[in-house]
């Protein structure tokens, strides 16, 4: 489903990215772990097409697509979801009012029909039980005056209500206490799906307790230095990032 | 400021009179088919305005003493607007309502004003309405006038055009009339005056809440009142009225300068709230036409625990210079002003408020959103002011402003002056652009570009839209996207 | 038409009569500066209350003041106890025995203006007058046509003044002085300068005099400058200043203006980012009682993209005073980045007491964060109570809060010396009754 290949990438001119590989399939869930400064939120903004992550080479395949040549609104509604570290703040705009616009310029994308406001009414109040979120902050501003853990919630509230091919986690754990990062990951595994994949990027195993993945990738200096499976998180957990990076200082050493 | 002495300024004011002077170029007297004054203005001018319309004896005397005043005041220059000198004397101060051919369907009308009214949403019997085409008997403007008149006089309200109720109720007019602005007020209240032409008169008696939005009714009657309005709206102890003015529709005038007056009246427990859609012509991108709108709107809180409430959007005109004021004379009356102002292209606007707190325990609020974008050049301009007696004041003013494009102007301009220890006055502005962070959790949700910066927009401006009667909320957030259109980008 | 003309339109007393006394050996340029100021002033006049930037303040009083244009120092300066490097000016005059420039390291030439006219005049020509605003008012026009000495600082590059220099500025009764003085703060370097202005009488005086007192200020490249202005002018005093600064790249400038006393205090504060990187830092404090005037104008002009400005004034008015304050910040078309803040903040104490304040955004860019607040009232009821609740005595807690509300201006003062005379200053004048309750 997602095959990056190769990928370097520079941010205002600094390298971040320096060759990163990494290959998803459906329905399969990668964590990517590292320390802080390794790459992890450039990683999740460079897919999603922010603006002034600039590929330098490369490629990025999603579903045999190439990602680089769409703009940040075309790879949403291809499917690619991104749950923000620091999800923004919009004053005036109501997160219904977001959520039905994004919804509806989806369904456009596709060439299918607008839904109707009833349609639309039923589905957010069943999608937000599953976050546990309140009718009321669906009518207030989006994330506006929201604590840390609404926001993220709200993040995965509208994951499910956008129903993503590729769902990219940046950082969701972080800023949450033990019972929302319940919350939260029960939310994510309800849309966990042999047709979905995801990518959860973390610092710390405790996520991972709660989203089992699949694959473990740890990132250091713009590459992925080690991949594994769950176990790999633990090793991480017990031993922190320092031997990882010497292990690869040693490697680039002795080549 | 406004000296210029630039060539394209003076080619423009050179294209400003040929343009003034083509419609009139027929004759120079008094056309009986036409009835339209030749330009100019003398006393002369003003009595024959005054004998046209039959006014009586003490409208006359009124219309004199304004255009003495008038001859001695200058024009003002402080505002941060720029446009060639305007020749008063090279205007026509009456013109009859012009008979417009009427269409026979909507197919007659042009198709890109139609798509207009369309993406505006607005209801196809009104389209015809406006675009001057037959309406059906399910709509007939006429019933539903009459309709609304029925309504209006079993609630004992008095609405009609000001030019009747010179008439009908002279004793009210003659109270009432430059009660809130003085003839002498400034330069363009002392030329509306002397030569204005219609524009709406409400009187709510006594303890009555209006009955209805003084508004679709309003859309219909308000063609053709010409370019110096003027309105006079009195609330009774106890009343209520929610009277609102303009339309979201383009409107397109040959008259290049329009200086309207609006007195609004509001005694003991009295409520007025006046919304303004304003979407006069602003001229081409390159800033050619457009309508100089020139408003002096003004009202009392005359009695204790009255509110006057102003809520503007302004999205046309090539300039705007226009102050919404509430002098808080009662004690624990409220002042409002709620304002979005776009300008884009080259369009420029100074408007603003003034909040007089004068009673006790008075408080206002004040919440100004300005977007610019293209060239356009947006100030506010507003003076809070507090004087000795006026115990326990309280203000709270808001004004932000966003820009779109490195080629236009955002200004604030905030007086504040205070004489009593026990006021308390706050006001807070910024400025910005829209932030990329908004704009690409927005597109990361699949929104194109252009919807992403209309929602931030449209978000950016909720707190006035609120203000506005329900239909025209949503009109006004359509308008502002068109409005805005090639800012993206 | 009115045919007396022989008499220049209503001109005040304490202008010149001719023209003004030459000073020995000051070069033809200077000459040249103060001929063509007192030419454009005959044609400008004074300031009214006609003028928008003058609406709040009224100049009849000093108008008609009977004061005569100084000519040399008449008594000795009262000096502050500090042992700081001093300049001591009287009367708008250069006092060189009170003055003591000793402990001063190299790498700076500091001295008064009529020696620097006569020994250094090439290095004056080239910044002297240049950061007056182009729509200078009749007080600068008046300051250029007719200043006599003032104070001279050059910085030489990368040469680091620990030490605040500290300029001592008085006046007698009846004299009309006009001061001009200039720092240059060349690349990188950094310096630290004090001035005071009183009266030379001990203090509460009630003298009337006019002090037209203007700074101007060149900082280079990465050059700091710290400068602060206290003004304890008599009670019956005028004060017209003006602090003009021009900052390069990176250049960081702090500009501290305390308003203390006087009848009528007016200070224009202009700074002109015109390098990338560089920051301005205004600060100011009005504490008026009486029938006091103080009006402060301020403006920030972000000439070029990448500049931060941060201003904050404060103001507590008790009695009959009244305070002005104007604040504007101007961002050019293509100053981008571009990150200014503003702060004005009233408190009055007394019903008679009147505060008018004009913040103003004039901005034609688009990427940019600016923001101003400008708020008026009084003590909050809720803070009083809850003093109160914890055993202070309403008189108290309001002089403790008050305290508090000034001296947040005081905190951002970096000279340790002149943050603690401020503190006992204000705390001496506001809170006679709760001595201990600090």
């Amino acid at each position: 489903m997602l095959k990056v290949q190769d990928l370097h990438v520079s941010v205002f001119g600094t390298p971040i990215l320096k060759g990163l590989s990494l290959e998803v399939n459906p329905g399969e869930v990668h964590a990517i772990m590292g320390p802080n400064g390794s790459g992890k939120s450039t990683l999740s903004n460079v897919i999603a097409g922010r603006d002034g992550y600039e590929v330098t080479s490369g490629s990025i395949e999603y579903i045999g697509k190439d990602l680089t040549e769409l703009e940040a609104d075309e790879r949403a509604c291809e499917g690619i979801f991104l749950a923000f570290q620091y999800p923004v703040e919009i004053p005036g705009v109501s997160n219904m009012a977001m959520l039905k616009a994004a919804v509806n310029s989806m369904r456009k994308y596709r060439g299918e029909d607008e839904m109707s406001a009833a349609e639309f009414l039923q589905l957010i109040k069943k999608k937000a039980e599953l976050v546990q979120m309140k009718q009321e902050f669906l009518k207030r501003s989006v994330n506006e005056g929201f604590s840390g853990g609404e926001k993220k919630r709200n993040e995965i509230l509208q994951m499910a209500m956008l129903e993503p091919t590729l769902a990219l986690l940046d950082e969701t754990d972080s800023g949450l206490d033990i019972d929302a990062l319940k919350v939260v990951a029960d939310g994510v595994n309800a849309l966990r799906s042999p047709e979905r994949s995801m990518v959860v990027v973390t610092h710390y195993q405790r996520l991972l307790d709660y989203i089992v993945p699949d694959h473990v990738h740890v990132l250091a200096n713009g590459q992925i230095v080690k991949s594994g499976d769950k176990s790999l998180a633990l090793e991480l957990e017990e031993r922190g990032y320092g031997w990882i990076e010497d292990e690869v200082s040693g490697l680039q050493e002795a080549s | 400021m406004n000296e210029v002495v630039e060539n394209p300024a003076q080619e423009q004011n050179r294209e400003l009179s040929e343009l003034v002077k083509r419609e009139y170029k027929e004759g120079f007297f008094t056309d009986i088919e036409s009835d339209t004054l030749a330009p100019g203005l003398s006393e002369d001018v003003v009595r024959i305005i005054s004998a046209k319309k039959n006014e009586p004896e003490f409208m006359l005397e009124y219309r004199l003493k304004a255009f003495r005043k008038w001859q001695k005041m200058k024009e003002p220059e402080w505002a941060h607007i720029d446009y060639p000198k305007i020749d008063f004397q090279d205007i026509s101060y009456y013109s009859a309502p012009k008979v417009q051919p009427q269409l026979e369907s909507l197919d007659e009308v042009d198709p890109k004003l139609l798509e207009t009214y369309e993406r505006l949403g607005i209801p196809l019997e009104e389209q015809k309405m406006l675009a001057n085409v037959a309406v059906d008997a399910v709509f007939d403007s006429v019933s539903v006038r009459t309709t609304f008149r029925e309504t209006l006089s079993e609630a004992g309200v008095i609405f009609m055009p000001i030019s009747e109720a010179v008439h009908e109720h002279p004793e009210l007019v003659k109270k009432y009339l430059s009660s809130v602005v003085p003839v002498q007020d400034n330069y363009y209240a002392a030329l509306n005056s002397a030569v204005f032409s219609d524009g709406s008169f409400v009187y709510i008696p006594k303890g009555v809440r209006c009955p209805m939005e003084l508004s679709t009714y309003f859309r219909i009657n308000e063609m053709n009142t010409g370019q110096f309005e003027r309105t006079l709206i009195i609330a009774d102890e106890g009343s209520y009225v929610s009277y609102l003015e303009g339309c979201t529709a383009p409107q397109r005038d040959e008259n290049q300068l329009h200086a309207a007056v609006v007195e609004l009246v509001a005694h003991k427990d009295a409520e007025i709230k006046y919304s303004t859609v304003q979407n006069w012509y602003p001229g081409d991108e390159n800033g050619k036409g457009g309508i100089y709108n020139f408003v002096t709107k003004r009202g009392i809180c005359k009695g204790d625990n009255s509110k006057i409430s102003w809520t503007q959007v302004e999205t046309g005109s090539a300039i705007t210079w226009k102050y919404p004021s509430v002098v808080l004379q009662g004690d624990h009356s409220v002042g409002e002003f709620y304002s979005v102002a776009l300008t884009h292209n080259k369009q420029q606007a100074d408007t603003g408020t003034k909040m007089i707190h004068m009673g006790k325990n008075t408080s206002s609020t004040i919440i100004s959103k300005g977007i610019s974008a293209g060239h356009g050049q947006n100030a506010y301009r507003g003076l809070v002011k507090v004087l000795k007696g006026a115990d326990n004041a309280r203000n709270f003013s808001q004004c932000d402003s966003l820009l779109m494009g490195d080629r236009c102007g955002a200004h604030t301009f905030p007086y504040v002056e205070v004489q009593n220890p026990s006021a308390n006055l706050e006001h807070e502005a910024t400025t910005s652009k829209i932030s990329e962070d908004q704009l690409f959790y927005l597109m990361q949700r699949g929104l194109s570009e252009e919807a992403a910066v209309s929602m931030i927009v449209n978000g950016f401006c909720k707190e006035v839209f609120r203000e506005l009667p329900m239909e025209f909320a949503v009109e006004a957030q359509k308008l502002l996207d068109i409005s805005l259109e090639g800012a993206v980008g | 038409m009115s045919t007396v003309t022989a008499t220049p339109n209503h001109q005040p007393s304490w202008l010149p009569s001719g023209s003004a006394p030459a000073l020995r050996a000051a070069p033809g340029w200077f000459m040249e500066l103060q001929d063509k100021a007192e030419l454009d002033y005959q044609q400008l006049g004074l300031p009214g209350v006609r003028d928008e930037q003058w609406r709040y303040t009224s100049l009849r009083a000093l108008k008609s003041a009977e004061l005569t244009f100084a000519t040399g120092p008449l008594n000795e300066a009262q000096l502050p106890d500090s042992d700081l490097p001093r300049l001591v000016f009287v009367n708008g005059c250069f006092n060189a025995l009170q003055s003591d420039l000793a402990g001063l390291p190299e790498g700076l030439l500091c001295t008064n203006l009529a020696n620097a006219l006569e020994h250094h005049a090439d290095r004056l020509e080239k910044v002297l007058g240049t950061t007056l605003p182009d729509a200078a008012h009749g007080f600068q026009l008046l300051n250029s046509a007719y200043c006599r000495d003032g104070y001279v600082l050059f910085v030489e590059q990368g040469t680091i003044i620990d030490t605040p220099i500290e300029v001592i500025f008085q006046n007698d009764a009846g004299v009309a002085s006009h001061c001009r003085n200039l720092v240059v703060a060349d690349a990188n370097s950094q310096c630290t300068i004090i001035e005071r202005h009183s009266s030379t009488q001990p203090e509460n005086s009630h003298d009337v005099y006019l002090s037209n007192c203007l700074t101007e200020v060149v900082a280079g490249q990465g050059a700091h400058v710290d400068h602060y202005k206290l003004q304890s002018e008599s009670t019956e005093a005028f004060h017209l200043g003006g602090i003009f600064i021009d900052q390069a790249n990176s250049a960081h400038v702090t500009s501290h203006n305390i308003g203390l006393s006087g009848k009528l205090l007016r200070n224009d504060v202009i700074a002109r980012l015109n390098g990338s990187g560089s920051h301005i830092e205004m600060n100011g404090l009005v504490l008026g009682s009486d029938q006091e005037h103080m009006d402060n104008h301020t403006e920030v002009v972000h000439a070029v993209p990448n500049c931060t400005s941060d201003e904050f004034y404060k103001t507590v008015l008790d009695d009959h005073s009244r305070s002005v304050f104007r604040g504007r910040i101007i961002v050019a078309q293509d100053a981008q980045q571009t990150n200014a803040d503003q702060q004005n903040n009233n408190l009055l104490l007394s019903p008679d007491a009147e505060a008018d304040t004009k913040p103003q955004l004039e901005i034609y860019a688009d990427d940019v964060k600016c923001s101003h607040g400008a708020t008026v009232g009084q003590l909050e009821q809720k803070s009083l109570f809850y003093l109160q609740s914890r055993g202070i005595n309403l008189e108290a807690a309001r002089a403790l809060l008050t305290f508090a509300f000034a001296n947040e201006v005081v905190e951002r003062i970096k000279v340790d010396s002149i943050k603690q005379e401020l503190t006992q200053l204000i705390a001496g004048e506001l809170m006679n009754d709760i001595e201990g309750v600090l």
